[in-house]
């Protein structure tokens, strides 16, 4: 346990002993459910429910609300654009897909009805102007959406669909989102389940990951098991055949997200033939792993070949990361962000910038700091060179948590909709 | 740690439901599900409400939220596939229900709520100014890595049971400790 889980643990049992422990107030049960076995007086005939006239008047509202959204055209004002902006934001694929939570949603804590419900939803979103073009409810019957991948365009994409359980693993059905922009609205989106045979869930495995190979051919997922003798599975799927292989990924590759072997979930090469890992490198950094998924071997070791990272310049100790890479359009670079002990320790002047995104060269092996930032960051697309770059920087209060597109010469922010929980390109 | 052993059984005090009516006005299934329910808030209501209390930074809200889940919990008891994970379900209510304030909260209350040192047997370890910065800096994570670290870090939960009580899969659980742990680490260094 390194310091900042010490002082975790022990800021929070010194705040719950705020709590003492013969201050719980009794438990309130509802007096009407207890009675719930009485008969209900019914509403009599002579007298008007009083319920009407507040019903009468949220519809007068909503109807007023409802023609001036209509005599608007639907449309919210869009803030102007600089042409700096246009044109960074132009590098990028034009829509993206949002995944929504429903604000205040707590009809868990409510316990009503049948089922934990959590009525998210995906919504197309256009890059330049954050104006929401399509919306898609989850399929009943199920409850949120978990996942959401995009391929090469911004036409089609793939959401997961998952049931909410509290006592079972949660079932997963992957959906195809297709997306015609010129069609008339409400008809710009079209949803369509994908035959995928997942490991079912009575295996106790259960989907982690899963990505659109960028020609949208191929389908890769990985799922997991709890327990010993549980080996991680990799299934690439063709989406056009029905066909699948599985690959038993090395133990480096099953712990997706331990300290001590860095690595993350796998991305395609632009390829669409091959899968990038990172995993600890053999001379202390991090190496990138390809796996062939049209070699024939069928297994990881004899399907996969390793390139070596050259090391960050100016990095001292790597604390986190590389944590996924993702690989250039041009097939020339690699993605990777990382946070460095030294610069997050001791800053050389002025703020720390522990967070670093680099772009490796695989030809040459150069090495080109694109951007340093003192928040944690996730990196979700890139231009054809790595020269411009999505990020997604987890910020603190008062700063909202963004989307920002990276340049060398500055920064363009992203507007995405309200209770976003994932976004995809 | 289980909540079993942070929670000692408090006394009841006042009136609970079942003092509320009397045992001829209702069946017989509707008293043992208060009985059932009862003894489980007995049992737990401390534990869970000290969680709030952690996610929420308010005594009151973290009492109402946990209120709620046992309320939640008794109209639909009828309902859990298995009543032996009762717990799980109300732990994920009380996660849901603190999320829910936080999002009707206003973002200055993140920083306002809690800055009050208080004296304790650990202060040997963290002083309140410390204790009180982490605390801060775990609420303005996102709610998802600010759950995590609680339920792992508070509670001792696995990543399984954590897996569960959040309806996520357990390499979400760990990619959000490690994330919210990075934050949390780098939000300290930024406040040290």
């Amino acid at each position: 346990m390194n310091l900042t889980e010490r002082h975790l643990r022990a800021a929070m049992l010194e705040t719950a002993e705020e709590i003492p422990a013969d201050a719980v107030p009794p438990l309130e049960l509802p007096a009407d459910d207890l009675y719930r076995t009485r008969a209900r007086r019914p509403w009599s005939a002579g007298r008007p429910a009083r319920w009407l006239p507040a019903l009468a008047a949220t519809a007068a509202v909503c109807l007023i609300i409802g023609l001036s959204v209509t005599l608007a055209g639907g449309r919210h004002p869009t803030p102007p654009i600089s042409p700096f902006a246009a044109s960074a934001i132009a590098q990028f694929p034009p829509y993206y897909v949002a995944v929504q939570q429903s604000p205040g949603c707590n009809t868990c804590a409510q316990g009503s009805g049948a089922d934990l419900t959590n009525p998210d939803r995906a919504v197309v979103v256009s890059t330049m102007t954050g104006n929401t073009v399509a919306a898609v409810a989850v399929p009943k019957p199920y409850a949120t959406f978990a996942f959401v991948q995009g391929t090469a365009d911004d036409r089609v994409f793939i959401l997961g669909a998952q049931r909410l359980s509290t006592f079972r693993a949660p079932a997963t059905k992957l959906y195809l989102l297709r997306f015609n922009p010129s069609a008339p609205a409400g008809k710009r989106t079209h949803l369509t389940a994908l035959p995928i045979p997942l490991l079912p869930t009575e295996s106790g495995y259960e989907l982690c990951w899963f990505a659109l190979s960028p020609n949208g051919l191929l389908l890769a997922t990985i799922s997991t098991k709890a327990g010993p003798n549980s080996p991680t599975k990799l299934q690439v799927f063709n989406l056009v055949t029905g066909g699948s292989r599985t690959w038993v990924l090395p133990d480096w590759a099953g712990r997706l997200d331990t300290y001590q072997d860095v690595t993350g979930p796998p991305t395609w090469d632009t390829d669409s033939r091959t899968l990038a890992f990172f995993s600890r490198g053999t001379a202390g950094y991090a190496d990138l792993v390809l796996l062939d998924t049209s070699a024939t071997a069928a297994s990881f070791a004899a399907d996969t070949r390793s390139v070596q990272l050259p090391k960050p310049p100016g990095t001292d100790e790597i604390i986190y990361g590389p944590d996924y890479p993702l690989l250039t359009p041009d097939g020339e670079h690699v993605i990777e962000s990382l946070v460095n002990q030294r610069e997050a320790a001791h800053p050389p002047s002025g703020p720390s910038h522990a967070f670093a995104l680099d772009i490796v060269n695989m030809r040459t092996g150069a090495v080109t700091r694109l951007q340093q930032h003192s928040r944690l960051f996730y990196v979700l697309a890139s231009d054809p060179s790595g020269s411009a770059v999505i990020a997604a920087i987890s910020s603190l209060p008062p700063y909202a948590a963004g989307i920002v597109v990276w340049t060398a010469h500055g920064t363009v922010p992203i507007h995405v909709p309200a209770d976003t929980i994932a976004v995809a390109w | 740690m289980e909540l079993d052993a942070a929670a000692p059984v408090p006394q009841q005090q006042g009136r609970t439901g079942s003092d509320r009516v009397g045992s001829a006005d209702i069946s017989a299934g509707t008293r043992d599900r208060v009985a059932e329910v009862s003894a489980l808030y007995a049992r737990h209501a401390l534990g869970l409400i000290r969680l709030a209390h952690i996610m929420l930074g308010n005594r009151q809200a973290a009492e109402d939220v946990v209120q709620e889940a046992f309320i939640g919990l008794y109209r639909r008891w009828t309902h859990l596939d298995e009543q032996a994970k009762a717990l799980g379900y109300v732990r994920s209510s009380v996660l849901n229900g603190c999320r829910s304030q936080l999002r009707r909260r206003p973002t200055v209350e993140l920083h306002d709520s809690d800055g009050q040192p208080v004296t304790s047997a650990e202060s040997a370890v963290l002083t309140a100014e410390e204790r009180g910065e982490v605390i801060r800096a775990l609420r303005c994570l996102p709610a998802r890595q600010r759950e995590v670290l609680a339920l792992r870090f508070y509670l001792d939960l696995p990543d399984d049971q954590i897996a569960a009580a959040m309806s996520i899969s357990r390499n979400t659980v760990r990619s959000a400790a490690r994330r919210g742990l990075a934050a949390l680490g780098r939000a300290l260094r930024e406040t040290s």
